[in-house]
């Protein structure tokens, strides 16, 4: 059970941290935004306390440290320098480590954080002997800072001492919360000889400075709600603690053992200063919360719902072929409504399974910010189009191909300022990162504005490594592709950052994983740019239904450019596969020969012209059958290895046709055709 | 004590852990699936899934293995995952029963017919050897 909690916390601690990250990166370019910092505050705060709460101490105290920094810088005793922000930095890495580990007692570890927790708390103090940056405000101004002052009536019963409760620690908490000052009223004290040492005789008072909501000082109570009777009034805005006039009302209470009443209290508040009513506007703005729009699934959760909603579809398919045979009016109509319902069902549950970018975003800002640090280079990381949604099987592929692309615009591709003014550049670079809807389709671009690569590099480079032969004449956009090749890393030396010999290679193969394609292009003196073209759900496609032999097949409609009737193209005499279309030759593959079947022309066969990178191949089949959106399915672990099939479709009628994957194929034909010629 | 679900190929009685099963199917069509092993017969779609089918008959060794009325699929999973699920082509289902562990003998192999070569034992009930099948050896050799 406790597990259970503990886990949950640690996700919700990922999520604040997540946040936290998040707001850090905002108030490196905007410093003296209060608003960010009591969002850091806050974040610290609940990490904090829930980590007390759930057995994760260190995590508590190493964050209690670095809470008192962002105090100081609230309550302006602070200023935020980069030294602090970069240590925060490492502070929330250190503590994401803490929230995977938890506690440890391993003394190294221990060290390692006791010296970082040094390093936070020599922050704290150095500050604390600098003399602040305001003033000191005068007694009665009532500073804003967004603080409320409350009344709070303590009246415990009798018997709260017997539960174990220590009203003195309600009192601790209160303390902790801002400035309180505390009356106690013990007239109810017996004479000793009928004093009970197990009842408790006493009720409190307290005049409470917080930022706290009320909400966050009734949790103070939370475990004493039966036992205690508990006021909580508001008494006005800002610390009127700073007023000369409650605090001695605050003491002639305590003398007098007279109770505050709120209303006198609030009187004062008013005559302590007019200048908060006129702030009101710029408080509600501080205190608003994150309200929650959304709600936490299990992710294999979505993955059932579309796998049930596929296989709905599947079966409405059926039913409609069913209805559609059978005639009658009545199920026609039912089988039409059915159709819909099911077709606003599956866009519903695909567009749940849809996440925004944005989302993984956070940590390529983390990581051009961390990097340029390190390589002394000033970047600009610019996001555009972060609001883009993509299916989150994707997505969860992106992310180390995109960490890659970007490691190497910062390493490879932003110079260094010097270098940078030298060539009339601004010292600072760009990257920009761009995602946009282009049809189906989501490009996304990363573009630096560094140096470049010199094309010639590449290709030299290429001939050096083997992997081209010297007298090969290549387009610009072929020498590009180069640097996909495996073995192919244009950095002479390894570096720390990036460059360990597999580079683009796996990028490319990570994104050809989930059907998206990489391209490059630069021009030296201006940047890089890496395109990605990624779909936008895996497992949906439209399709060509196509037949070989006795099988059904989809070609993806993405990929297919026409469709020729075999009589009206002719075929190349000297070499067995080319095809002339319009004056055109094309290569072409004739699947009937490719998937091992008889092998039969009985002139009804159809060509259909698909695009591979930037060529155009013709796909030979026997029949085409029509168009169809398909439910792609996967073809299990065994079938894996069949790489010209990308997975399974099940029709209407319960057949099965299997997606055929035309880039693979293509390159498998290629390569095979390639290694026979040897 | 485990129990264990026995079935027939070429006139021999062999078994699985019945926890591996999940379904058994009468033999109907299957999709054939290109450039695959010739013991692959194709896929399936049970409830909605992509299963492959492989013939377990020849990957035992029988050759010209024909398709009877008995003919039986078992789907099983050695890691209970639906991605690792597949259906194995039977001559027939015989019956489920528990093994009694003290009766397991090692099986006597001579030769090499096929391509399953270790099994986890064999027991002698009602006149006949039931040889029990390791179904990890079999999956290995269909992920080769």
């Amino acid at each position: 059970m406790i597990d259970k909690f503990k886990a949950k916390f640690v996700e919700e601690s990922n999520d604040n941290v997540h946040d936290l990250e998040e707001a850090l990166l905002l108030l490196e370019k905007d410093t003296g935004n209060k608003e960010i910092v009591e969002r850091i505050f806050r974040a610290m705060h609940t990490l904090k306390g829930g980590g007390a709460m759930f057995g994760f101490n260190q995590l508590s105290e190493f964050t209690h440290h670095l809470e008192t920094v962002f105090d100081l810088v609230r309550n302006n005793k602070l200023e935020i320098t980069d030294d602090i922000i970069s240590l925060t930095f490492e502070s929330i890495d250190h503590i994401k480590h803490m929230l995977e580990v938890g506690d440890v007692d391993d003394e190294e570890e221990l060290e390692n954080q006791q010296s970082f927790i040094q390093r936070v708390q020599r922050v704290a103090n150095l500050e604390g002997a600098v003399v602040p940056k305001t003033p000191v405000a005068k007694e009665e101004a009532v500073k804003d800072d967004g603080s409320k002052t409350y009344l709070i009536d303590i009246k415990p019963n009798e018997e709260i001492l017997r539960n174990g409760t220590n009203p003195f620690y309600l009192l601790d908490d209160l303390h902790a919360m801002g400035t309180a000052k505390v009356v106690a009223y013990h007239e109810k004290v017996p004479v000793l000889s009928s004093f009970n040492p197990i009842s408790n005789y006493c009720q409190w008072q307290v005049v409470l400075n917080t930022s706290e909501s009320v909400n966050d000082i009734k949790d103070v109570f939370i475990f004493v709600e039966d036992e205690c009777d508990i006021a909580i009034n508001e008494i006005g805005a800002g610390n009127l603690l700073t007023s000369t006039e409650l605090v001695n009302k605050i003491d002639e209470a305590a003398r007098h053992q007279k109770p505050l009443v709120k209303d006198e209290l609030a009187g004062l508040a008013v005559s302590a200063g007019d200048s908060e009513t006129k702030k009101d506007g710029k408080k509600k703005v501080q205190l608003k919360e994150h309200k929650i729009s959304s709600i936490r699934v299990n992710s294999s959760k979505i993955d059932e719902l579309v796998n049930l909603v596929s296989e709905l579809v599947t079966i409405q398919a059926q039913l409609n072929l069913f209805a559609e045979n059978d005639g009658n009016p009545a199920v026609l109509a039912l089988a039409e409504n059915i159709q819909k319902l099911s077709r606003q069902l599956r866009d519903n549950a695909f567009s749940i399974s849809l996440i925004p970018l944005q989302s993984e975003l956070m940590r390529f800002q983390r990581l051009v910010r961390d990097l340029s640090k390190e390589l002394q280079k000033d970047i600009d990381f610019v996001i555009e189009g972060g609001d883009i949604e993509l299916d989150k099987n994707i997505i969860e592929h992106l992310t180390d191909p995109l960490l890659h692309i970007i490691r190497n615009a910062v390493d490879h591709g932003i110079e260094l300022p010097d270098e940078r003014i030298s060539n009339g550049k601004s010292p600072k670079g760009t990257i920009l990162f761009k995602a946009y809807y282009s049809g189906a389709s989501v490009i996304v671009k990363v573009m630096d504005d560094g140096k470049g690569i010199d094309p010639e590099f590449i290709r030299n480079k290429a001939i050096s490594k083997g992997l081209i032969d010297s007298s090969t004449e290549l387009s610009r956009k072929e020498i590009f592709e180069l640097v996909f090749l495996s073995g192919f890393s244009t950095k002479d030396e390894v570096t720390d950052v990036s460059g360990r010999g597999v580079g683009m290679d796996v990028v490319k193969k990570k994104i050809g994983e989930i059907r998206g394609e990489v391209s490059l292009d630069s021009e030296i003196g201006k940047g890089t740019t890496l395109t990605l073209e990624l779909p936008m759900t895996l497992s949906i496609i439209d399709g060509l239904l196509v037949r070989v032999f006795n099988n059904q097949y989809v070609i993806p409609i993405a990929n297919i450019e026409k469709i020729y009737a075999i009589d009206s193209v002719s075929f190349g005499k000297t070499f067995n596969h080319v095809v002339n279309i319009d004056n055109e030759q094309y290569p072409f593959i004739d699947l009937r020969e490719t998937f091992e079947t008889e092998l039969v022309n009985k002139g009804t066969e159809q060509l259909i012209l698909v695009k591979y990178e930037d060529r155009r191949v013709g796909l030979l089949v026997d029949q085409v059958i029509g168009e169809f959106q398909t439910v792609v399915k996967p073809m299990g672990r065994f079938l894996k290895k069949q790489e010209n099939i990308s997975g399974a479709s099940i029709m209407g009628d319960g057949t099965i046709a299997m997606v055929i994957d035309t880039n693979r194929l293509i390159h498998n034909n290629a390569t095979k055709k390639y290694r026979t010629k040897n | 004590m485990t129990s264990i679900i026995s079935f027939l190929i070429n006139g021999e009685v062999f078994a699985f852990d019945t926890l591996k099963v999940r379904n058994i199917l009468e033999f109907d069509k299957v999709t054939w699936v290109p450039n695959t092993k010739k013991y692959l017969l194709g896929v399936i779609n049970l409830h909605g899934n992509i299963i492959p089918i492989a013939d377990l008959r020849m990957m035992m060794g029988t050759e010209n293995a024909e398709i009877g009325q008995d003919t039986a699929i078992i789907v099983v999973s050695d890691d209970d995952k639906t991605d690792s699920l597949i259906g194995l082509v039977v001559d027939g289902v015989k019956e489920v029963f528990d093994l009694d562990e003290a009766s397991l003998k090692e099986s006597v192999i001579n030769g090499n017919t096929g391509l399953v070569h270790t099994f986890t034992g064999s027991i002698f009930k009602n006149d006949e050897f039931i040889h029990i099948i390791d179904l990890s050896e079999v999956v290995q050799e269909i992920e080769k």
